[in-house]
């Protein structure tokens, strides 16, 4: 009889304790929440890395260990958490032999795709044997040692083409010597398509830029186009609006022409930064502005003038970016592009072709036509006089110290720990900077430039987490049934 | 021996409470799971629950030796669940086209006829 009884209390025990063992796997009572994952078992909490052309299949490595190579950049993965976190720590195990920069970033704007990156592994810091002061996760490497301490350096940091910074930004503002403002506005007539920043000077000036733009309609759904403006610290000082054009459709007809007007008076002198924020089906045809310091940030979608123009007209374009991309998405996009005196064949839609620049400074590329996709890592202007670099010099494995004559490079960066084969990294994401790209799932994304053209590989042991919220409170129990 | 076959009354007692706990189990982590999407399901699948019911339920089956034929309430929770699934055939039963509102009558007869079967 006892016997009996007890297994009766066993039966109904099993599902009480693991009802209770779920409970708190859901609303996790100490705010912290940890997801192990090995490549090579599944997960309910992590998607298998993606897209497969970029990945090769996971296999054991010359160590035994499982491990997925990633061959291509970027590759991505899917993460779907229960609930809503505040911080998320990735731990990444990986073997790298080559590879000199190796990233995670989490997707914070879904148009155009921005992540917010951070560094597993960069080899170029870690190699180069210059003399170096760390305090905490900012290094500071020397040419020559000048300084000695890295609050000396931020105190008194060196004119700003002698940095390459990695990961950091400099606090001192940045300034441009017997900068006169100007009256007069000038025009850039070309179409660009959906989300762009630009960086912009003041001085004694209000900062006005007039975009003219179109709604194309080719994409179901609103298409409402924000300008938001950041100063040298980050921080928002001003934003502008405009509604969709009232054709939720995707039928492809165009809207009329809009106006955004950008006008803030009065702001001090310095660096601003411009958001356009705007869906793919938003074309902006062009922009008057008195700024005369006007330079986009990394990428130009350069949009096809269809319904627009009866022929595609010409771009130029000025950068002093090193490793550029030019990709087109339509047979009628495919040229021959002209970097200084170098030829780019774009000869397929949808490929991606790859320039490194050999020529020092500011370099022109000439496009024939628009409808290309640019990317890059860099500043990018449309006339010369236009172009300035606020930014010190971002050093990329295309970085070359001595030819650029860089004599420091900052990093907000702490090197990857090893563990026998592995490498050890951690990112931290604050969950507010990304974005859900379904319902409750982040998208994360590692980077890892050149790995393509050097043929290397980066194999993935483990991807784990942990993610952090507020320990939960008797108040949560009314919100929680409720979400 | 068969595994179901008459035994001490211990038997009838565990198939019991085993019968009885996977089903209010199995009940109630779908409801969970309906209300917290992957509740449950991300870490194991709650049919198992099921199974175990289905597994118990046989065993108690074999144990009982009284038997009461409750023809009224079996009739009366046939056609109750009988129009749950009409309900629910009627609303996932979209893709049905011209079918559907026979798929959803066949559905929300399928535990009467299953009842019938059953008592003969």
């Amino acid at each position: 009889m006892f016997l009996t009884r007890l297994l009766q209390l066993l039966i109904i025990a099993i599902p009480i304790a693991l009802f209770g063992w779920l409970l708190n796997q859901e609303i996790v009572p100490d705010g912290r929440f940890v997801i192990e994952h090995r490549i090579d078992q599944p997960s309910p909490f992590i998607d298998r890395l993606l897209p497969d052309a970029r990945v090769q299949i996971v296999q054991p490595d010359s160590a035994g260990d499982p491990v997925q190579p990633i061959i291509d950049d970027p590759v991505f993965f899917f993460v779907h958490p229960h609930r809503g976190f505040n911080t998320l720590e990735a731990e990444v195990w990986f073997k790298n032999e080559d590879n000199p920069i190796v990233e995670l970033g989490g997707l914070a704007q879904i148009n155009q795709e921005v992540y917010d990156l951070q560094p597993l592994q960069n080899k170029i810091i870690d190699d180069l044997a210059w003399p170096r002061l760390v305090d905490g996760d900012l290094i500071l490497l020397q040419r020559q040692p000048v300084y000695a301490s890295l609050a000396d350096f931020l105190a008194d940091p060196p004119p700003r083409h002698e940095i390459a910074a990695y990961q950091f930004q400099l606090d001192q503002p940045y300034l441009i010597k017997n900068y006169r403002p100007s009256s007069v506005p000038q025009t850039v007539e070309v179409s660009l398509r959906g989300f762009h920043e630009i960086k912009t000077y003041l001085k004694d000036e209000t900062l006005n830029f007039d975009f003219i733009f179109m709604d194309m309609n080719r994409e179901a759904g609103a298409d409402p186009v924000m300008a938001l403006v950041f100063n040298e610290q980050g921080r928002p000082v001003a934003e502008v609006r405009a509604a969709d054009d009232g054709n939720l459709s995707d039928d492809a007809r165009p809207g009329e022409r809009q106006q955004l007007n950008l006008n803030v008076p009065n702001l001090p002198e310095g660096v601003y930064k411009i958001e356009l924020r705007a869906p793919r089906d938003i074309f902006f045809r062009s922009f008057t502005t008195p700024q005369q310091k006007i330079v986009f940030l990394n990428n130009l979608y350069l949009a096809d003038e269809v319904g627009y123009q009866p022929a595609p007209r010409p771009v130029n374009l000025w950068t002093e970016a090193k490793d550029l991309g030019f990709q087109t998405h339509h047979v009628e996009g495919l040229q021959t592009i002209l970097v200084n005196q170098q030829r780019v064949d774009l000869s397929a839609p949808y490929e991606q072709y790859r320039h490194l620049v050999k020529d020092p400074g500011v370099v022109k590329i000439t496009l024939p036509k628009s409808d290309v996709i640019y990317q890059s890592n860099g500043h990018v202007a449309f006339s010369p006089d236009q172009f300035f670099n606020p930014d010190p010099v971002r050093l990329s494995p295309s970085t070359d110290l001595d030819k650029l004559d860089i004599n420091y490079v900052i990093a907000r960066y702490a090197p990857p720990a090893q563990a026998g084969d592995w490498y050890v990294a951690r990112a931290v994401f604050d969950t507010q900077k990304l974005v859900y790209v379904a319902d409750g799932t982040w998208k994360l994304a590692f980077s890892i430039p050149g790995i393509r053209e050097s043929g290397g590989r980066v194999d993935i042991g483990r991807i784990n987490l942990t993610l952090t919220r507020e320990p939960f409170s008797l108040r949560d129990i009314f919100n929680y049934f409720l979400k | 021996m068969h595994i179901f076959s008459h035994g001490s009354a211990w038997q009838s007692t565990l198939a019991k409470t085993g019968f009885l706990t996977s089903l209010i189990s199995y009940l109630l982590f779908a409801l969970a799971e309906v209300l917290r999407p992957g509740f449950a399901s991300r870490y194991f699948s709650i049919h198992l629950f099921l199974l175990a019911a289905i597994i118990f339920g046989f065993w108690w089956a074999g144990r009982l030796k009284d038997f009461n034929d409750h023809w009224l309430i079996q009739h009366v929770c046939a056609i109750i669940f009988g129009v749950v699934l009409f309900v629910l055939t009627w609303r996932l039963g979209a893709g049905f086209a011209e079918y559907r509102i026979l798929m959803s009558l066949l559905a929300a007869a399928a535990p009467l006829i299953f009842l019938r079967i059953i008592r003969t």
